[in-house]
């Protein structure tokens, strides 16, 4: 199910094409087709507000890469995973010997969490935050030292210095955190980095980077190339649509991006990665995600004041609100209405994680929710 | 650059039609990538790889276009429809199956496994390299049991190299780059002994060209015995090198150390297209009976120029050309020829994979040529 847009309509972020001519004018106005608002959601075909996908689907540029690469997947693909490693050098500035090519970026959080259990080290990390990393070190053995987010919601730089001990080996820091799409202040997050990283390896995991639009947060890619024993990891399953693709970056001192791939890294899919080299060079289109995103994000924000609910401002593609009542409850109300929202995050249960699809969903979401509890 | 096959055929294992024995009723066209018999430096024959050149089957390809809509989103779904699929095929519980990106992530984790609790590795030399060459990357000792004079995997000077502190024994059978296998029962008998001891991975990468009356995966191992491990790959037969589908079979508390508590790294495009390709019997058939033709070639070849070779169980064949690989490489690659890298201690010896027959008799006119 698509539908077509012109350039022009991206550019004026809506999907109506009466309201289009008068912003801007597409001079190179080319069609562009992705999926269509799914405003009669059944079943079968429900709205996917739970697990922070991008439903707008990839981009047509890398579309068109992934068909045109099926002819040469029985191959074993090397060239394609230096050209990738190439783009992503290029594109954040820094050494290729520095970026690290995976299957999404579950796998360097699952190599980040074997390698601290080689080196007999504990894992500190905040709660709550994204459960990857913590449950395959519990699986290996490590013990975890998980420190509550503050009064604030946002990660607690300062309870993290305190519950620090010589045992941790591996820091784990979401940034933007999820299910809290709250961010930690820039200067804060370097100096933390440069504190502990003399005596543990620091993964900031910013799956959601390119959503923010925040003066207060940076990348820490920065310090990649001055700090031995710092991994940022990016994924190319949220702004980039890859979930079901699979590609993730990683950028780290060639020490460790050698531990990390070993010998080969041919567990690579060859048309995720040619996907993956148009993707990010389609501008464009993310910036057209970003548009989308925030038009979701202000028919959120409206309803929830609108009903005077609690919610954090949001730095990614999702929304955490209090809902008054349990997540659970409202996601089965919800699921009624073929809307699927997060599942429940401890210890905040009455806490709704939603994910940003389409303005349209989001509207249908709005006023339904109303409906319900309001 | 298709070429138009029948089924008809596929069946008789010729591409001219001129020659068909057998009447289909359901003759089906069927597309495969055509032979390149003008290859150049930048388009060469790739017999260097072990992989299968004619691509994927039809129905696996059909799915994946189809599963392209859906690749933006996380599915859970495809892989338990996946693993269905194989428990049925392999006759094993679902709970003793795991699906990673092709084999090597599992590979890699079994090292992993067996550096956390401090082990060495006892494999065979040589191997495939993936397990034993990550033990080395995280500081492990390998102790690498050199071929028998056969060049077979030699099972007891590897009972003999045995000790408490091998915590991982890996044996790739059919072996790479020597195409040899392990006979059964000495190979059944050798895994349960070990495995009292140690983790035993068996590497069946290979396991779908074997036709030989002294071959037997081990899968059935895994329900009784919860120390071995059984791998496989779609990146062979399947044609998956690129996609990225591989299997690892052994008791679920196993499969815990070498899998994620749940597996979100896997593409829907790749789960899909295995799903139509393991069940798509015809094209294996297809897949083997050319790798037949084309191992024919060169095998024929070995025996008019007197060359020293290994029978092959696979995909590839591993001959004596009496002079470096390095060299044999070098001059193939000028002619737009890619063959096996070197494989230390046998480094007169070249590792030539399967590609179309056609090509492969290209091959061989043109190491007859440079090297008779």
């Amino acid at each position: 199910m698509t539908t077509n847009l012109t350039r022009r309509q991206w550019l004026a972020g809506t999907t109506t094409a009466a309201a289009s001519s008068l912003l801007l004018s597409g001079v190179k106005a080319s069609a562009q087709t992705f999926m269509a608002p799914n405003v009669n959601p059944t079943a079968e075909n429900p709205i996917r507000a739970h697990l922070n996908e991008n439903t707008y689907g990839q981009s047509l540029k890398a579309r068109k890469a992934i068909a045109d690469a099926a002819d040469d997947a029985h191959k074993y693909a090397f060239e394609d995973i230096f050209k990738l490693i190439g783009l992503m050098a290029k594109l954040q500035d820094i050494p290729k010997e520095y970026v690290g090519i995976g299957a999404g970026s579950t796998e360097f959080l699952e190599k980040a969490a074997v390698f601290n259990a080689l080196d007999g080290g504990d894992l500190l990390l905040p709660t709550p935050t994204y459960g990857d990393i913590g449950r395959f070190s519990r699986a290996l053995g490590s013990n975890l030292i998980e420190v509550p987010v503050g009064d604030d919601m946002a990660i607690n730089l300062e309870a993290m210095r305190r519950a620090m001990t010589k045992n941790v080996k591996l820091i784990y820091l979401c940034n933007p955190n999820n299910p809290i799409p709250t961010i930690i202040e820039k200067n804060a997050l370097k100096e933390f980095c440069n504190e502990f990283s003399p005596q543990a390896t620091i993964l900031i995991d910013e799956a959601y980077f390119e959503y923010v639009d925040n003066p207060n947060y940076e990348s820490m890619i920065g310090l990649v190339k001055e700090n031995k024993n710092i991994i940022v990891t990016r994924t190319a399953s949220k702004i980039h649509a890859f979930a079901g693709t699979r590609i993730g970056v990683c950028f780290a001192h060639p020490d460790i991006i050698k531990r990390m791939f070993s010998l080969f890294a041919n567990t690579l899919n060859l048309s995720a990665m040619r996907g993956a080299y148009a993707s990010y060079q389609d501008f464009e289109y993310q910036n057209f995600l970003k548009q989308k995103n925030k038009e979701c994000q202000k028919i959120i924000y409206k309803m929830l004041d609108d009903m005077g609910l609690e919610y954090k401002e949001s730095n990614a593609n999702f929304l955490f609100f209090n809902a008054g009542r349990p997540s659970s409850e409202v996601a089965e109300t919800m699921k009624k209405h073929h809307i699927l929202t997060g599942r429940e995050f401890k210890p905040f249960t009455n806490w709704v994680r939603l994910s940003l699809s389409k303005p349209e969903e989001m509207q249908l979401f709005a006023d339904i929710y109303k409906r319900e509890f309001g | 650059m298709t070429n138009n096959l029948t089924r008809r055929d596929w069946l008789i294992g010729g591409s001219a039609l001129a020659g068909t024995m057998l009447v289909s009723k359901m003759a089906a066209a069927q597309t495969v990538p055509a032979a390149n018999l003008n290859p150049t430096p930048e388009n060469p024959i790739r017999a260097g790889f072990n992989e299968n050149v004619y691509g994927h089957s039809l129905k696996a390809k059909k799915v994946m276009v189809k599963a392209a809509e859906t690749a933006h989103l996380y599915d859970f779904f495809g892989q338990r429809v996946l693993n269905k699929v194989i428990s049925e095929m392999e006759n094993l519980p679902g709970d003793h199956i795991a699906i990673e990106n092709g084999s090597t992530p599992f590979l890699e984790k079994a090292a992993f496994a067996c550096a956390i609790k401090q082990g060495k590795v006892l494999t065979s030399n040589p191997t495939y390299s993936s397990t034993p060459g990550t033990a080395k990357q995280l500081g492990l000792e390998v102790i690498a049991v050199p071929v028998d004079e056969d060049m077979g995997i030699d099972l007891e000077a590897m009972r003999a190299a045995m000790t408490d502190e091998v915590k991982l024994v890996y044996l790739c059978n059919p072996n790479n780059p020597i195409p040899s296998i392990i006979e059964k029962n000495a190979l059944r008998e050798f895994c349960i002994e070990m495995s009292k001891r140690a983790l035993v991975l068996i590497d069946e990468a290979y396991y779908e060209y074997v036709d030989n009356p002294d071959f037997a995966s081990m899968k059935d191992l895994v329900t009784d015995y919860p120390n071995i491990i059984i791998c496989r790959t779609a990146s062979k037969i399947h044609g998956f090198a690129g996609v990225r589908i591989g299997f690892a079979f052994a008791h679920p508390d196993t499969l815990r150390l070498i899998t994620g508590p749940f597996n979100l790294s896997l593409s829907n495009v790749a789960v899909a297209g295995a799903i139509e390709s393991y069940q798509d019997i015809e094209y294996q058939n297809f897949i083997k009976q050319k790798n037949r033709e084309s191992m024919d070639i060169l095998e024929n070849m070995f025996e008019e120029l007197g060359v020293r070779y290994v029978k092959s169980n696979s995909n590839f064949a591993f001959f004596d050309a009496g002079r470096p690989s390095t060299e044999v490489a070098e001059a193939l690659k000028e002619r737009g020829i890619l063959s096996g890298r070197p494989f230390p201690p046998f480094t007169n010896w070249v590792r030539m994979s399967t590609v179309k027959p056609e090509e492969m008799q290209y091959v061989v006119d043109v190491y007859k040529q440079l090297f008779a």
